[in-house]
């Protein structure tokens, strides 16, 4: 196989992992929005807005995303490191620094929007007074 | 204090409208005692959430201290919901991962106060309602009396001058339902308004008024 044919199959790959993702996160979101009704129905009761709420979900979940994205840089960019010298090597630690790097910003910031549209859909539909009601 | 001019609640689903409240007028003095009684499904809650500005009527007027609650937008009412009304739950409504120190503490923590501030202020209330013992305990680890101590120690907390229970008695034995209908007295002599939503007509008793509702509409205001 060409290196050409080996780049697609990696997108292709990296695509798939980063859609299956983002079902699962999803799905725990989703999940755990369902399961913490009642504590937000309990915090607007006493005095906090559901916007306040979706926002501090927001952030919980742009931390956890950091950080991952954090780690698996220094992983992968330390992996070419500590590989064997030689010109590719060159050419994907300086893109890792300069391109990838804005790429990998941009891609969190989608990944977050898409994953935070389906829970925070699910909290905006129940009204405050419903969200403790529900689990009584 | 409170005025509810003509109050309206309906639900929709789908193409069903269910009417909840129907032309409600109602007023509540400042250090009134007030039971709202009912049949299940009479619309008694829905009310109290209405008063507690966790839900808006569908039309009418809701005035609370002069201002026009149903007006206002989400921020201002949650605002409203720290500082001017407070919730007591039939079944508690505490949050089960945090201690009874937090679940307390949960009104300050929209306020900006320091630590320091707000632990003075859960350990007034806790040794108020002799709950200093349960302070750093889950609400699993204690007992339904304790736990409905807790949930009115959160809402003493909050400073509110009008407290909302719902049923308050509701998961409780008669001995402790008793008490804590006895410490809701106390704190109705001590200037604050209650309002209690009940179906029982023991627990009613302890209010200087009581409202009956049947399917949405007021009955009887005696």
């Amino acid at each position: 196989m060409d290196n050409y044919k080996i780049l697609k199959l990696n997108v292709l790959f990296a695509g798939i992992v980063i859609i299956c993702s983002a079902i699962s996160i999803i799905s725990v979101l989703s999940v755990s929005v369902l399961l913490n009704k009642k504590e937000y129905g309990i915090r607007i009761a006493f005095g906090y807005t559901k916007k306040s709420i979706m926002k501090s979900i927001f952030f919980e979940v742009l931390l956890l995303q950091i950080i991952a994205v954090v780690l698996s840089f220094i992983y992968v960019y330390y992996s070419y490191v500590n590989s064997k010298i030689s010109a590719f090597n060159l050419i994907y630690l300086s893109t890792l620094r300069t391109y990838s790097l804005i790429s990998l910003i941009v891609l969190l910031m989608v990944f977050l929007a898409i994953v935070m549209t389906v829970p925070l859909y699910i909290l905006s539909r129940y009204e405050p007074a419903m969200l403790i009601k529900e689990e009584e | 204090m409170i005025q509810l001019k003509n109050i309206y609640k309906e639900y929709r689903t789908g193409d069903i409208i269910t009417k909840v409240l129907n032309d409600i007028c109602l007023e509540i003095r400042k250090g009134e005692f007030v039971a709202i009684m009912g049949a299940s499904g009479s619309g008694k809650t829905t009310l109290l959430n209405i008063i507690g500005c966790m839900d808006r009527p569908s039309k009418g007027e809701y005035i609370l201290d002069g201002i026009c609650v149903n007006k206002l937008k989400d921020k201002k009412l949650s605002e409203i919901r720290n500082k001017k009304v407070t919730f007591v739950f039939q079944n508690f409504a505490l949050m089960e991962k945090y201690t009874a120190f937090e679940n307390i503490e949960l009104p300050l923590l929209r306020r900006h106060l320091s630590l320091h501030e707000r632990k003075k202020i859960v350990t007034d209330v806790a040794k108020q309602l002799g709950i200093e013992e349960q302070l750093y305990k889950r609400p699993k680890q204690m007992s339904g009396g304790q736990q409905q101590r807790v949930a009115i120690a959160r809402a003493l907390a909050s400073g509110a001058d009008i407290i909302l229970a719902d049923e308050p008695t509701g998961a409780l034995d008669h001995k402790n339902g008793l008490e804590f209908m006895n410490l809701l007295q106390q704190l109705n002599k001590q200037g604050k308004t209650i309002i209690l939503v009940t179906h029982d007509k023991e627990v009613a008793s302890y209010a200087s008024r009581t409202i009956h509702i049947l399917d949405g509409r007021i009955l009887e205001n005696v």
